[in-house]
């Protein structure tokens, strides 16, 4: 590795490393602009037993201070207790959470993925066909679809009208729907992604040498034109591995799962602003770090790019 | 003659006498084979041949005169319910049925306007809230849509403008900007946003009334997402500084913002104009989700995206509470979408998807 990749990498973890900062200020900052009090809610306070809680929780020092004893606790990764689940820890309820919505997340990334990359390149070599056609108004009306919606879709049609699948996820195949209306918009878009490649790769001149030189059409499709489309896919399958994983808030709510995304929308609804902070900061390092990742990836992969 | 004629020469004066009218035998050589066609003229030769793309426009057309109008004459508003005052348990009447009151105003002989939707668990008038929460989803979108270009274009046509040091860190903001992950930012944005507006000291002024939700969507495409247009405006106005008319101007002594207002912002309308068309439906997606989650418009008011999770527990007894507002979310999504691409291959080509 030269040194201009690293000082590019270099520079790229700086960057998100301050964005990381800034995050954690704004979050800050955002939740001690909010006038109610968090233990307002429940049973009434009186003003000493107030007191006394403002105090245990640190609330009563400065705001500076608190701010320097909250990038301390932040750092490692001590996002203090959960204000509306009593007793437990934010970062314990984050770490048990989130591999449930990983795991599920994975599993869509995945088909997404695999899907997209082959639907687009099918689309794009049979261009001007009825295949691609169809896949092309197929895409763009599933990314005109917001994921919520194909979830209660098919609840609808899959578990109230026809009975085939369980509108809980605990239940045996339970988690085909929830996999299924997260991997269809990033399917959609990958496609769509996917087919652009395709067709902008197939321009170049590598793919006339390859032809010239003898190599049958399969090969030169598989060997160099797919390969080098899905190289643009890297940018984007960073940000959206990272976006299913952490659980999409809503789909995870409509279908019952115990995931990451479904404590976030419960903390909302609760006001539970501990595990507020503590989950925005947690998926905003699960999303950055993947997004780092890729791109870093993405210039191994691709040498023609500079890195000025 | 003689004299004139040197005079001149002199000065580099045309001389009229010296032309004289074409005859009509000349004129018709000269007959246009093509009429002159301007930039815009031309894209819209080729946006109206888009059949799918002047369809979506009709489609959305109707959708959006249906909630501005229908409203004005429509009998029910979205929160006054039609079932008696004493009912405490929830009061749903399928579509077309009437409330007990209002069938007893009917036996007594008075025209009840039917329900076209049926009323939802408060005997509200469903039609009604999903007109209404079609307007609020519109509307959201429009005014997002305008937030982002008029701070995207001032933003970007100074950044670029002024180029060297100021651009580069103008757009280190926009990098920053960027990368935050914007639906965590704008979920945190919106809950703390509402407990400022609704415990705050903007309590009980306009702000509340027009709601605290729809005031944050605001306030958070303000903050985030006019950053896509501005670097898109900067990347115009970089381009256009280098044409020469551009040069010419500045060659005359016309001012910076004149340049700016005169050359580039018009130069670069189509640009801009298809990337806010494919903000609108990014703004209803983003609204009916944050609506969705409790985050959006205040109660009473609705919304498509809060109307359809109210009813997510009526799925199995009465699913058309759902899918009514879920095909106009998508119907407003897909339309605009499909305007949008068709704007974009009819005025920019060379942004076309596999195109070429």
């Amino acid at each position: 590795m030269d040194t201009k990749m690293l000082a590019y990498i270099a520079k790229r973890l700086l960057f998100s490393v301050f964005t990381l900062f800034l995050i954690v200020t704004i979050t800050f900052f955002l939740m001690h602009a909010i006038p109610s009090s968090p233990f307002i809610g429940g049973k009434a306070l009186t003003p000493t037993v107030m007191k006394q809680l403002e105090m245990k929780f640190g609330l009563d020092k400065p705001l500076g201070e608190q701010y320097i004893i909250y990038l301390k606790n932040t750092a490692r990764l001590d996002f203090g207790m959960s204000t509306f689940h009593k007793g437990r820890k934010v970062i314990d309820l984050i770490t048990i959470t989130f591999k449930v919505s990983a795991k599920i997340g994975l599993i869509a990334a995945a088909i997404a993925l695999a899907s997209g990359i082959l639907l687009g390149s099918l689309a794009a070599l049979k261009k001007d066909t009825i295949v691609d056609r169809l896949i092309i108004v197929l895409t763009t009306a599933l990314v005109s679809l917001p994921n919520f919606l194909v979830a209660i879709m098919m609840l609808w049609v899959f578990s109230v009208m026809l009975h085939w699948l369980p509108p809980r996820a605990g239940a045996p195949g339970g988690l085909v729907m929830p996999i299924v209306s997260l991997a269809l918009y990033p399917a959609a878009y990958v496609t769509r992604l996917m087919r652009s490649s395709v067709l902008d790769v197939l321009t170049q001149d590598y793919i006339r040498t390859a032809s010239a030189k003898g190599l049958s059409t399969s090969k030169v499709l598989l060997k160099h034109a797919v390969k080098n489309a899905i190289i643009p896919i890297i940018t984007y399958a960073g940000p959206m591995i990272a976006y299913i994983t952490t659980g999409s808030f809503v789909v995870e709510q409509i279908f019952s799962i115990g995931g990451l995304g479904n404590f976030f929308v419960r903390a909302i609804q609760n006001s539970d602003y501990t595990m507020i902070m503590g989950s925005t900061i947690y998926l905003s390092i699960v999303m950055l770090s993947m997004t780092l990742l890729c791109d870093i990836l993405y210039k191994v992969v691709d040498k023609r790019i500079d890195f000025s | 003659m003689e004299n004139s004629n040197n005079t001149q020469k002199a000065t580099l004066h045309t001389d009229l006498s010296m032309f004289e009218l074409a005859t009509d035998e000349e004129k018709a050589q000269s007959v246009l084979l093509r009429e002159s066609t301007t930039f815009f003229k031309d894209g819209m030769r080729r946006f109206i041949g888009n059949k799918v793309s002047i369809t979506a426009l009709i489609v959305f057309a109707a959708i959006a005169l249906i909630a501005i109008i229908v409203p004005v004459f429509y009998p029910y508003d979205y929160e006054t319910t039609s079932a008696s005052a004493k009912s405490i348990s929830s009061i749903y009447t399928k579509p077309m049925e009437y409330s007990k009151r209002e069938q007893e105003a009917i036996n007594a002989g008075i025209k009840v306007f039917p329900h076209i939707f049926g009323t939802d668990e408060l005997g509200r008038d469903y039609a009604a809230r999903v007109i209404y929460g079609t307007r609020i989803s519109l509307m959201v979108g429009a005014v997002a849509a305008f937030i982002v270009v008029v701070i995207g274009i001032i933003y970007g046509s100074i950044s670029g403008y002024l180029g060297g040091r100021a651009d580069l860190f103008m757009m280190r903001i926009v990098d920053v900007v960027y990368s935050l992950p914007d639906m965590l930012v704008i979920i945190l944005l919106s809950v703390s946003l509402k407990d400022i507006i609704l415990n705050g000291k903007l309590a009980g002024t306009w702000v509340t009334k027009f709601g605290p939700g729809l005031v944050s969507i605001f306030i958070v495409f303000g903050l985030l997402y006019w950053v896509g247009m501005a670097r898109l405006v900067r990347g115009q106005v970089l381009a256009l500084k280098e044409r020469e008319f551009v040069l010419a101007a500045r060659a005359f002594g016309a001012k910076p913002m004149w340049i700016i207002r005169k050359h580039m912002i018009p130069n670069s309308l189509s640009v801009i104009f298809i990337s806010a068309a494919l903000q609108v439906p990014s703004a209803i997606f983003t609204e009916s989700f944050l609506s969705f989650l409790g985050l959006g418009v205040a109660i009473p008011m609705p919304s498509l995206g809060s109307l359809a999770s109210s009813s997510l527990g009526q799925i199995a007894a009465r699913p058309y509470m759902i899918v009514i507002p879920a095909t106009a979310i998508f119907g407003i999504i897909l339309t605009l979408n499909l305007v949008g691409n068709g704007l974009r291959d009819a005025f920019d080509p060379t942004q076309r998807e596999g195109g070429r």
